[in-house]
């Protein structure tokens, strides 16, 4: 079997065994999301580090996505500003503090914390910021790979706790991320090549928002959705959402 | 009754602000100066000059620096987008210059070494990013000079919660400091029927200075027989075309181009 076969074959029974082992944690989640919802209150997605800024952008704004939520697009810890810097940045204690503040994140709200790795400062911070301030805390994370991590990784919060395994979380959905990411062994190189983590997360985050979908639905209620802006009559339909949200939403 | 124009009231309190510049700061423009050019005459040898405000509005020193018709291109404006204005002035200032190892990621993630030249402009010089900053930069063997203002920082209670752990002023840590007289509260205009002050100076004073220091560096270099590279306004016909070799040469070295 060539690369191209194993990465495929890798990433379907990785995204199976999700639909099997974690359908449940997925539904306690898309239960939470729905109540915030019926209350009017905001989901806030923070990817707390490098590429884990991506689950945020992925619920955000996005056609057959929710519209109440709230990305935490923290630059300092997203590789756009800077990749070698968010590096950095992800392993200062205090930093999620004021991140969390300065987006309102509150009382009754929900926080999605999402890092497959689940063991940075930044991470582990959001997650128990979060919960002191109110928030229901969700968190996506690999068990996996955080387990294989040794205490002493600079890496790590101080606590030397694991996003996993934090009592600030309310449910968490491992993404199955095996250690370090990348999947395919080719012969001649040491480091293994195709990281399999957004995938994986894009995939759960998009079945919390189609169980809440339906969840809503089956108490009569129509969740707010994005349409898309590029197909006809899409513009019109969202022109209610943006006036609703575009000053409680930082960056829509 | 003596009414007092408020517009005129603010550009005479500047106009004062920098004759005391003028009357007290040239000692320490020439100072710093030499040593700015000392360093851009080494860039071969990699020596780098640095300018970096660590703070909301302060970071404002280093737009100054960045790509601007009649400034200098030697130069790495460090332009951090969490301690700026740009990406949430409320954490910001409220939060982030306040984060312990927040400098020192920046100093690393723009390489600031030893030999290296670091202007620090902080009118207050008293928060955390920019204490952080300049001991820091210190400890590697980097100049720091600093444009400052040490009236307004001994106005700040040393026990205040945003100070760094140290207690110490941006003046106390630099090794040459020009003071930019922003008076401590930076509001200047009183105006009549309010208690609080409005209308600061700090930019345009920190901001002043930097731009007389970028003038005495080049007039030095130029006396030394080096003429240093300087930017065209991108805007004038051939303009693009004459920044392009400076662009080409310092594009990848320094981040915020």
């Amino acid at each position: 079997m060539d690369g191209f076969e194993f990465y495929k074959e890798t990433v379907v029974e990785l995204l199976d065994s999700i639909a099997r082992m974690e359908r449940e944690k997925i539904d306690r989640a898309a239960d939470i999301v729905a109540t915030a919802l019926k209350e009017d209150k905001l989901i806030h997605v923070f990817g707390t580090g490098g590429h884990s800024f991506m689950a945020a952008e992925e619920m955000f704004y996005r056609a057959g996505g929710l519209v109440p939520v709230n990305p935490i697009f923290e630059q300092g810890v997203t590789t756009t500003h800077g990749a070698l810097r968010s590096t950095m940045l992800e392993r200062l204690p205090g930093y999620a503090g004021p991140v969390l503040e300065y987006y309102g994140v509150g009382e009754g709200d929900v926080l999605i914390v999402s890092n497959a790795y689940g063991i940075n400062s930044v991470t582990i911070d959001a997650a128990i910021e979060g919960k002191k301030r109110g928030c229901q805390v969700i968190a996506i994370t690999s068990s996996e790979h955080a387990q294989k991590v040794p205490p002493s990784h600079p890496a790590r919060h101080p606590s030397k706790r694991n996003l996993f395994q934090l009592k600030e979380v309310d449910v968490y959905i491992d993404c199955h991320m095996p250690y370090g990411d990348a999947v395919v062994a080719l012969n001649g190189l040491q480091q293994k090549v195709g990281p399999v983590s957004t995938i994986l997360v894009s995939f759960i985050l998009n079945e919390i928002v189609i169980t809440v979908a339906e969840k809503l639905l089956a108490q009569g209620i129509v969740p707010p959705i994005w349409s898309s802006e590029n197909v006809v009559g899409g513009a019109e339909r969202n022109r209610e959402f943006k006036k609703l949200y575009f000053n409680r939403i930082k960056h829509l | 009754m003596n009414e007092v124009n408020p517009a005129t009231a603010f550009l005479e309190t500047v106009q004062s602000a920098l004759t005391k510049v003028i009357s007290s700061e040239v000692k320490n423009l020439e100072a710093a100066a030499d040593v700015i050019a000392d360093c851009i005459l080494e860039e071969d040898k990699g020596r780098v000059f640095h300018v970096w405000g660590p703070g909301g509005h302060s970071s404002i020193i280093a737009e100054e620096a960045l790509y601007r018709k009649g400034g200098l291109a030697c130069v790495n404006p460090i332009l951090d987008p969490g301690i700026s204005l740009s990406h949430g002035a409320l954490k910001e200032i409220n939060g982030l210059e306040r984060v312990e190892g927040y400098a020192r990621a920046v100093l690393d993630y723009h390489q600031v070494k030893t030999g290296d030249v670091l202007l620090l402009g902080s009118a207050y010089g008293v928060n955390v990013v920019t204490i952080e900053a300049a001991l820091e930069a210190k400890q590697r063997g980097v100049t720091v000079i600093a444009i400052t203002s040490p009236e307004f920082s001994r106005s700040v209670d040393r026990n205040h919660p945003g100070r760094h752990k140290s207690k110490k002023n941006l003046y106390e840590v630099a090794d040459i400091t020009i003071n930019s007289f922003v008076p401590p509260g930076d509001a200047v205009v009183k105006i009549p029927g309010l208690d609080q002050k409005v209308s600061p100076i700090g930019t345009i004073m920190q901001c002043a200075v930097f731009q007389a220091l970028v003038a005495l560096v080049v007039d030095k270099l130029v006396k030394r027989g080096v003429k240093p590279p300087i930017w065209t306004n991108a805007l004038e016909i051939g303009g693009v075309e004459a920044n392009r070799k400076y662009i080409k040469k310092y594009y990848g070295k320094f981040k915020s181009l």
